[in-house]
């Protein structure tokens, strides 16, 4: 019971290799070592030239006589690789994840976060994203990219700029008014006026400075109100010249990191991730404790949310998002992708994996708000991406995308059965979906032939990419 | 000195009045006469399954700076404050387009002025959502479900579709375009259209019988479960097949120029769409799309001439104007609510931005609007400001309201705006009352 659970909720969808691998290790093993694997840091997932172990200075000689968008075509070329590949899917996941909680937009031309994403990408979320929820706040917080998106590296104390302010409160820690109002959003703006920017794009790139002359030189005071009444406050004392500011900072991400509100939040969010669209409270309210038991640590959470009575018994499925229908769907088909990015012209892979990202409306890199992605079935599903699923499902069947390989005839069954029916059974079983005999029947009748069929009598070949389109495009490959 | 009453302002100023500044346009209740290229009054549907008009919600994501759409010209209204809180930012007043003796028009708005001189632009300065909330997302999200608190899960678009009788066959009556929208979110009728023409089933071989095979093998395996969310779609999705690939298509009319550039490409590619959509008489009741040009300008607000803000004010004006152009007298039946989820602060900050406001400008355009500005100016004096922002002097849902009632002939007003306390007395009647369709 809880295999089955597990493989769909930790993997992209599972190959043979992991069922195998649940199998005979068991759940509670193969959950450990998925623990265990940190994201991918290799490079060498793309071949060409690419930026990912770039600093900012050479991805800007890189891109920037280049189309705004080809910064996040790479990145997305390289997630969905990794994502299909890294024996860590779990971790990858969690980049995942944290990508869209801690999104930022590189779409724009004018505030450079294009050139600074990838970065944000390696050492910000993939480096922290199953460590310590404090560490990875505190190095988005110094984050380039970040700094730029959300105007921190503009905010003096005589004018602080809230941006940043309101979003790490609301997005990045406690969720919308949840125990601070506006004045502590001016307090927080004051408290991280100074944290900015040093160096020169083009030259020596740009890195996170703290600057005690634009620092806000006043005494600052937060003051959070918890669920149960309890009031918590931050606060930092006069700092002339600015000097310690940069302390008060730091100080502040880790108590915002530490509060119960955060806790909340987070665990409101990673339930809604692997368990249901609509977390069941007792879940929330447990993994929040053991979120502030570890120190902020994220494996300890996982691991008790994956394991929970709450998860096992969960029946309401989850919607795969764009990317995960994508890489679920390369993974059932095993599909290679061929590697070679190029900063200079689309290959056809990048352009492929970006386009249909787009389409399914998961553009990654490229949503314009802070808040990223909802993770509600109800924005994944619309009338104009369920068109769009199913021609995707269309493509792969029958090897029509750009840049990808997908060998249809190698997931027939050997040895072939008799009848037609039984095929489709089969196809259906390697892409794990559960098929009735009326499914068959409507699959069979597509190819113009009555079930029982001999194989032998039908022209399978000309259909079989439609056949696996069809199954791909089956409501239960919908859900993971 | 500072600002009028607002719970005993007599319903004849509904106008914006000095500080509520009036417009020169017609008097209350009287029909200006129909500028060329608007049709008559007396504009015979052919559409007859619909009661009342198209109602085209844009939503403008992101905070839009409403000091400078609808700009304060004197001293009267603010202008010396304006400048003072926003040294680099403030629009120059003598730059704007006069719309009253108190107020001008961002200038690189100019196209909007086609509307405006036809007297169907109503321009609600300082509108907003009721409760001091900053928050993008939850704002957006309690004005698209139209509330000022909670959360109900449907937008307030689809409670209207389905709180009202649609007489004739089924047709499509709502869309979000090029995503979905909350406003129309919880809607059995709404069909999300990235774009018409590429609303098709893509990427199989046997397209033979444009591809009413594989539609066939869809639609039998997506039969069971009809309730589930997957499901759901696919059945409307496999129906608006249909309706969308069967309705004529047109180009733009009356030599209407959407932008094919710049920052309005997007929206005017989708106000296109829709345009081409009313043409072609599909039952459209309602629309949702949004215009996401990057409003939330807390840095590089810019000057006013080529600045961001003033990009994107312009290419709102576009859109908005190339819409009226193309649907010429159809407009008629057309209303269109432009809307934000707050302004911007009053003064400028470090990065030569603005951060989250309060109040902003609203614009209900269509041929049963009356032109206008509408609203009480709260002025701009230190004792005006609300915490930095504009006073919201007009609720969003009031707008919302005469727009429901007087041009969507809405059939549930407490079911569109749940906790809306109506009050006659604050309502702007910008709308015109829709004529009894023959």
């Amino acid at each position: 019971m809880h295999r089955v659970q597990l493989l769909s909720k930790v993997t992209y969808g599972p190959t043979a290799a992991e069922v195998e691998q649940v199998a005979s290790l068991g759940p509670v093993a193969f959950l450990d070592r998925q623990l265990s694997i940190p994201p991918a840091d290799t490079t060498d997932v793309l071949t060409g030239t690419h930026s990912l172990d770039a600093d900012i200075a050479t991805r800007y000689q890189l891109y920037n006589r280049q189309n705004n968008d080809r910064p996040a075509k790479e990145l997305r070329h390289a997630a969905v690789i990794r994502a299909a590949r890294h024996e860590g899917q779990l971790a990858e996941r969690m980049v995942e994840f944290w990508t869209n909680h801690f999104s930022t937009y590189s779409g724009n031309s004018d505030k450079n976060v294009r050139y600074a994403a990838a970065s944000d990408d390696r050492d910000v979320i993939r480096a922290h994203a199953m460590g310590r929820f404090a560490d990875l706040l505190l190095a988005s917080a110094r984050s380039v990219s970040m700094l730029l998106y959300l105007d921190n590296h503009r905010s003096t104390g005589n004018r602080p700029n809230q941006n940043y302010a309101r979003e790490i409160m609301e997005l990045h820690t406690m969720g919308a008014s949840n125990g601070y109002d506006e004045d502590d959003v001016e307090q927080v703006a004051r408290i991280f006026t100074g944290w900015g920017l040093a160096g020169e794009l083009d030259t020596d790139g740009l890195r996170f400075d703290y600057r005690p002359d634009r620092h806000f030189t006043g005494a600052c005071e937060v003051t959070i109100v918890h669920p149960d009444g309890s009031v918590d406050t931050f606060s930092t004392p006069e700092r002339p010249g600015g000097v310690g500011g940069e302390q008060d900072g730091i100080d502040f991400v880790n108590w915002l990191a530490r509060r119960p509100n955060t806790a909340n939040y987070l665990a409101t969010k990673l339930v809604r991730r692997f368990v249901a669209d609509d977390p069941p409270p007792s879940l929330v309210a447990s993994a929040a404790e053991v979120y502030l038991a570890n120190d902020t640590a994220i494996v300890p959470v996982l691991r008790h949310i994956l394991t929970s009575r709450e998860f096992i018994a969960s029946q309401a499925p989850k919607v795969k998002s764009p990317f995960e229908l994508l890489v679920s769907m390369v993974r059932a088909t095993g599909a290679t992708i061929d590697p070679e990015f190029s900063n200079e012209n689309d290959r056809p892979a990048a352009r492929t994996i970006s386009d249909h990202l787009s389409r399914l409306g998961q553009s990654m890199w490229a949503w314009p708000t802070p808040d990223g992605f909802p993770d509600d079935r109800n924005f994944w599903i619309t009338t104009s991406t369920t068109l769009r699923r199913w021609e995707l499902a269309g493509r792969f069947g029958n090897d029509n995308l750009n840049g990808f390989t997908i060998d249809a005839a190698a997931l027939l069954p050997d040895p072939m059965p008799e009848t037609i029916d039984l095929v489709v059974r089969a196809l259906a079983a390697r892409f794990g979906i559960p098929i009735t005999q009326t499914d068959v029947a409507a699959i069979t009748e597509f190819l113009g032939v009555a079930t029982d069929t001999p194989v032998a009598d039908v022209a399978l070949m000309q259909g079989l990419g439609d056949v696996i389109g069809l199954l791909l495009s089956f409501p239960a490959n919908q859900y993971r | 000195m500072s600002h009028r009453c607002t719970t005993c302002t007599p319903p004849e100023r509904k106008r914006l009045s000095r500080r509520a500044v009036l417009k020169g346009v017609g008097a209350v209740g009287t029909v200006a006469v129909a500028a060329p290229g608007w049709g008559s009054m007396a504009f015979a549907s052919n559409n007859a399954t619909r009661v009342g008009d198209v109602v085209v919600n844009i939503f403008l994501r992101g905070g839009m700076d409403g000091l400078s759409v609808v700009v304060p010209r004197n001293e009267a209204t603010g202008a010396d404050h304006l400048a003072a809180a926003r040294p680099t930012l403030a629009v120059d007043p003598a730059s704007v387009i006069p719309l009253t003796e108190d107020f001008g028009l961002h200038p690189m708005m100019a196209p909007l002025m086609n509307v405006w001189n036809t007297d169907r632009l109503a321009l609600i300065p300082a509108a907003g959502f009721p409760d001091n909330d900053r928050s993008h997302f939850a704002v957006q999200r309690k004005m698209d479900e139209g509330l000022d608190n909670g959360v109900v899960g449907s937008g307030w678009l689809a409670r209207h579709l389905d709180n009202t009788v649609s007489p004739g066959p089924d047709g499509l009556r709502a869309v979000s375009l090029p995503n979905g929208q909350r406003s129309l979110s919880g809607s059995s009728v709404a069909v999300t259209l990235r774009s018409t023409d590429t609303f098709r089933v893509d990427g199989f071989r046997n397209n033979g019988d444009s591809g009413a095979m594989v539609r066939a093998a869809l639609q039998d395996l997506h039969a069971v479960d009809p309730g589930s969310v997957v499901n759901s779609r696919a059945h409307e999705a496999l129906v608006a097949l249909d309706v969308v690939n069967n309705a004529p298509t047109s180009d733009p009319a009356n030599a209407a120029v959407y932008p094919t550039g710049g920052r309005g490409r997007n929206t005017g590619r989708v106000l296109a769409e829709v345009a081409e959509l009313i043409r072609a008489d599909v039952g459209l009741e309602a629309v949702a799309t949004e215009a996401n040009f990057g409003w939330d300008l807390h840095d590089n607000f810019g000057n006013q001439t080529d600045g961001r803000q003033a990009q994107n004010l312009n290419a709102l004006a576009e859109v908005l104007a190339a819409f009226a152009q193309d649907l010429g007298s159809d407009m008629d039946r057309v209303t269109v609510v432009v809307m934000t989820e707050f302004g911007r602060t009053f003064r400028q900050n470090g990065g030569a931005g603005v951060d989250h406001g309060r109040a902003s400008t609203m614009f209900v355009m269509g041929g049963g609007i009356r032109g206008g500005l509408y609203g009480d100016w709260p002025g701009l004096a230190p004792d005006d400001i609300d915490r930095n922002g504009l006073r919201v002097t007009v609720d969003y849902r009031t707008v919302l309201a005469d727009v429901l009632q007087h041009r969507l002939v809405t059939g549930n007003m407490g079911a569109v705006l749940p906790g809306f306390v109506d009050d006659p007395d604050r309502r702007l009647n910008l709308a015109l009352p829709l004529a009894v369709n023959a």
